[in-house]
C-alpha cells in the first residue's frame, strides 16, 4: 500500500477524540473523510501533516515512516500538503509569490510555476496580492500553491465550503482532473456526504471518534 | 541539536532566573534590622510620600482616562474636516517629557512668567495669587496633559474596529450621542481604558522629573535623596522595595479588573464608519479640539521655540552634540537589544505553552512596572554582587546603564510583540510548514514580514521612552557621560530655561519623527 495509518489515536483533555484509527490507501487515489463538527475531522489532517502530535499509532507514506511511537519527521521535511479551510495565503506576498513559496529553487522552478499558474487560469494575474482577489482566485492559488509543492499527499480541509455551489462544483472537477493528471493522493475532509460519494474512492463516515 | 526552539526556552529560563536574583534583594532587606534614618523615613517622610504619591497617580489616571476616551471618540465617532490632522496630533503629547512640562508651566505662571508679563503689558489688572496652583495639581495637569495619548491610543484602536456594528444598531434604535457615549461606548471601552490606564499610572508612579522639579514629597524622590544626598543606600533599597510593592499592588488591582472585563471585549466587530457632522457642529467640534490641543500642546510648544530662537548665539553645539550622540547611541543600541530579547521571549511563549513561558512573561512585565529609581538600585545592588564572583568592576560604565534599561523596557516591547503573535497567530507559520519550510525559517519569511508593525510599534515605544528617561540616566551614568534629558534636567535645575529649550527641541523633533513613521507605516501596513 502507499499509504498506511494504524491504530492513530488522539485524546484532547483526557477525552479521545481520535481512536485507534487505520486507514490504507493506493497511489493517486482520493479518500473523503465526513463527519460532524468536533468529531476530529481536521484535527486527523493536522496530525498527518505534523502540526499536533497523535499519542499512539503509525503512518507510513511511500514505504517512509512519518511516524510512529519511536520516531517522527518533521512538518517540513515531511512532503505532505494540506490547504487550508480558509486559504492562508500569505498576505504580504502576490499570487506568483505565493506558488513559488514551496519550490525548492531550481533550473525548471519558473517554467513549473508557469505550467502550474496555466493549468489554474491564473497566468494573467501573477502580481495581484491575495486581497485583490475574489474568494475563487484565492481558492485556486491555495491550491496551486499545494500542487506546486509536489506533495506526496495532499490532505483538503473543506477546500470548497466557502464558495457558491456552481463555482464550487466547477473548481472541484478541475482540482480532480488535475491532481490525477499529477498522480496525487489525497485525503479530503468534506461535510457534505453527496459531494463525499461523487469524488472519492473510499468514504469514512466520523461520528466524535473514528473507529 | 541545538534548535531555535531550545535557544527560546534557555532564554526564558536565564531571563526568570535573572529577575528572579535581581529582586530577591529587595524582599530580604525588608526583613533585616533597620538603622536610624530609615527610622526618620518612616517617621517623616512616608507618610507624606504614600499620600502624595496616591493622590497624583489616582487623579492623573483618572483625567487621562476620560480624556483620552472622549477625544478617541471624537474623532472616531464623527467625520469633519481636519479630523486625520486631529487624530494625527493626539499622539503627539506623547513625545513630551513630563519634567519639560512641569518646568514650563512653573514659568508661564510665574510673576515673571510669559502669562503675568504679557497682562501687566496689556494693563489688566490682576492678582498674583490666581495664578498660585497646588504642586499637586500642576503634577496631574502635567501628567494627564503629557500621557493621556496611552488612553487615547487604546481606545481609538477598539471603537474604530470593533464597535462599529453596536454603534450603529444603537443609532438604529434612536439613541442620540450622548447617550451611546454614555451608554455604550464608555462600558465597551472599558477593557482599553484599563490597559491604557495602566500604563499611565506606572509612568506616574515612576516618574522622577516632575516630583523632583516641583518638589513635591514623593516615593521617587524620597528613594533618589536617600541615595544621592544622604549616601543611605539601606533606606534608599527600603524605600524601593515599599514601592515596588505598591506597584505590584496597582498591577494585580488592574489585572483583576480587566480579566472581569475580559468578556467585554466584542469577538467579532465591524470597523466604525464615522457619521458627517453639519457645519455649525464642526466649527464648534474643532474649537474645542484646537483650543484643547493648544492649552496643553501648543503653548509649551511656541515657548520653547521662542525660548530656541532666543538661546541661539549662546547655544555651544559643542556642549550639545556630544549629548545628542549619547542619546542616539543609547536609545538606539538599547532599543534594539531590547526588542531582539522581547522576540526570544515571545516566541518562547508562542510555540511552547507551559510553566516557564508563563512565569517567564508574567515576569518580564514586572521591570516596567517598577519606578525607574528602584530598577536602578536593584541593577547597581545586582553589580556590585556580581563583582565578588567575577572580579570585573562594571558598576562605573555604561554597561550598567544598559543593563537596567533593558530590565526597565523589556517589558513593554514584549507587551507589543507578544500581541502582535497573537493576532497573525500560527496559521501562516503552519501553511508556510507544510510547504515544508522550518519553524524557523516560515517565521523568517513570513511571520516577520507579519509582525513588522507590531515590532515598529514596540521599538518607538520603548524608544521614546528611553529618549526622555530621566531617573536611569541621572543614577547610573558613568562619570561625564550625558544625555539630553540629563542636560535638560541639568539646566532647569539650574534655572536655565532659555538653555534648556534647545536640547528640548531636539528630543521633541526625534520623538516626532518616529512617531510619525510609525504611523504612517502602520497606515501603509493596513491598507
Amino acid at each position: 500500500m502507499y499509504l498506511e495509518i494504524k491504530h492513530l489515536s488522539f485524546k484532547y483533555d483526557s477525552n479521545n477524540i481520535i481512536e485507534s484509527f487505520n486507514l490504507s490507501a493506493e497511489k493517486g487515489s482520493i479518500t473523503t473523510i465526513i463527519g460532524e463538527s468536533g468529531s476530529g475531522k481536521s484535527t486527523l489532517l493536522r496530525i498527518l501533516a505534523g502540526l499536533q502530535t497523535s499519542q499512539k499509532g503509525s503512518f507510513i507514506l511511500d514505504q517512509q515512516i512519518i511516524f510512529d511511537e519511536s520516531k517522527s519527521i518533521e512538518t517540513h521535511k515531511r512532503k505532505i500538503g494540506l490547504v487550508f479551510q480558509d486559504y492562508t495565503l500569505f498576505p504580504h506576498l502576490t499570487i506568483y509569490q505565493n506558488i513559488a513559496f514551496g519550490i525548492q529553487s531550481g533550473r525548471d522552478k519558473k517554467e513549473r510555476i508557469q505550467a502550474i499558474l496555466k493549468m489554474v487560469e491564473l497566468e494573467y494575474e501573477t502580481t495581484k496580492f491575495p486581497y485583490e482577489c475574489s474568494g475563487g482566485m484565492q481558492q485556486r492559488v491555495a491550491l496551486a500553491r499545494a500542487i506546486a509543492n509536489q506533495p506526496k499527499l495532499l490532505l483538503l480541509d473543506e477546500p470548497f465550503s466557502n464558495l457558491d455551489q456552481e463555482l464550487k462544483i466547477r473548481l472541484r472537477d478541475q482540482f480532480i482532473s488535475w491532481a490525477k493528471q499529477e498522480e496525487i493522493t489525497l485525503i479530503w475532509v468534506t461535510h457534505d456526504t453527496e459531494e463525499a460519494h461523487a469524488i472519492s474512492n473510499q468514504v469514512i463516515e466520523l461520528n466524535g471518534k473514528i473507529k | 541539536m541545538f534548535t531555535w526552539n531550545r535557544f527560546t526556552k534557555i532564554s526564558s529560563i536565564l531571563w526568570i532566573l535573572l529577575i528572579f536574583i535581581l529582586f530577591s534583594e529587595t524582599i530580604t532587606l525588608l526583613f533585616k534590622p533597620s538603622n536610624e534614618n530609615w527610622q526618620h523615613s518612616v517617621n517623616y517622610v512616608f507618610g507624606d510620600a504614600s499620600l502624595n504619591t496616591l493622590i497624583i497617580v489616582g487623579f492623573s489616571t483618572l483625567f487621562a482616562g476620560i480624556l483620552g476616551l472622549l477625544l478617541a471618540t471624537c474623532v472616531s465617532l464623527f467625520e469633519f474636516k481636519g479630523r486625520k490632522l486631529f487624530s494625527f496630533l493626539f499622539y503627539l503629547p506623547l513625545a513630551f517629557p513630563p519634567y519639560v512640562l512641569a518646568y514650563f508651566w512653573t514659568y508661564f505662571l510665574s510673576y515673571t512668567g510669559t502669562l503675568q508679563t504679557i497682562l501687566r503689558q496689556l494693563n489688566i489688572p490682576y492678582q498674583s495669587t490666581w495664578f498660585v496652583v497646588d504642586l499637586r495639581v500642576l503634577a496631574i495637569f502635567v501628567y494627564t496633559s503629557s500621557l493621556f495619548p496611552y488612553v487615547y491610543i487604546s481606545s481609538k484602536a477598539l471603537i474604530n474596529r470593533t464597535l462599529g456594528n453596536y454603534i450603529e444598531n444603537a443609532r438604529v434604535l434612536g439613541y442620540s450621542y450622548s447617550r451611546i457615549i454614555s451608554h455604550l461606548i464608555l462600558p465597551l471601552s472599558l477593557p482599553a481604558l484599563m490597559g491604557g490606564g495602566l500604563l499611565v499610572s506606572l509612568e506616574v508612579i515612576s516618574d522622577y522629573g516632575v516630583v523632583s522639579y516641583l518638589g513635591i514629597p514623593s516615593f521617587s524622590t524620597a528613594i533618589v535623596r536617600s541615595w544621592l544626598k544622604f549616601q543611605d543606600f539601606d533606606t534608599a533599597l527600603r524605600l524601593a522595595s515599599l514601592l515596588m510593592l505598591l506597584t505590584l499592588f496597582l498591577l494585580f488591582f488592574f489585572n483583576y479588573l480587566s480579566r472581569r472585563m475580559k468578556n467585554l471585549i466584542p469577538s467579532k466587530g465591524r470597523p466604525l464608519h464615522a457619521s458627517k457632522l453639519n457645519q455649525k457642529q464642526t466649527f464648534l467640534l474643532i474649537s474645542i479640539l484646537t483650543l484643547f490641543l493648544f492649552m496643553t500642546f501648543g503653548i509649551p510648544l511656541l515657548q520653547l521655540i521662542a525660548w530656541s530662537i532666543k538661546s541661539i548665539p549662546s547655544i555651544r553645539i559643542q556642549a550639545i552634540l556630544p549629548n545628542l550622540l549619547n542619546t542616539l547611541y543609547l536609545s538606539i543600541g538599547v532599543t534594539f537589544i531590547i526588542v531582539l530579547i522581547s522576540f526570544v521571549l515571545a516566541n518562547h511563549n508562542r510555540i511552547q505553552k507551559g510553566l516557564i513561558s508563563f512565569v517567564s512573561s508574567k515576569l518580564v512585565l514586572l521591570g516596567y512596572s517598577i519606578p525607574g529609581s528602584v530598577i536602578g538600585i536593584l541593577s547597581l545592588v545586582f553589580f556590585l554582587n556580581l563583582r565578588t564572583i567575577f572580579p570585573i568592576s562594571l558598576n562605573q560604565s555604561l554597561t550598567l546603564l544598559v543593563f537596567a534599561l533593558i530590565i526597565r523596557y523589556v517589558g513593554l516591547s514584549f507587551q507589543g510583540i507578544d500581541q502582535g503573535f497573537n493576532k497573525i497567530g500560527m496559521r501562516f507559520n503552519e501553511a508556510a510548514q507544510v510547504l515544508g519550510k522550518s519553524y524557523f525559517n516560515a517565521m523568517l519569511t513570513i511571520d516577520l514580514h507579519l509582525l513588522k508593525p507590531a515590532i515598529l510599534s514596540a521599538f518607538t515605544m520603548v524608544f521614546l521612552d528611553i529618549i526622555k528617561e530621566l531617573p536611569l540616566s541621572l543614577l547610573l551614568r558613568p562619570f561625564n557621560f550625558n544625555t539630553l534629558a540629563t542636560q535638560v534636567h541639568q539646566y532647569a535645575n539650574d534655572e536655565m530655561l532659555v538653555e534648556s529649550a534647545f536640547p528640548t527641541l531636539i528630543i521633541l523633533t526625534l520623538s516626532f519623527a518616529i512617531i510619525t513613521i510609525l504611523i504612517k507605516f502602520v497606515q501603509k501596513e493596513t491598507t
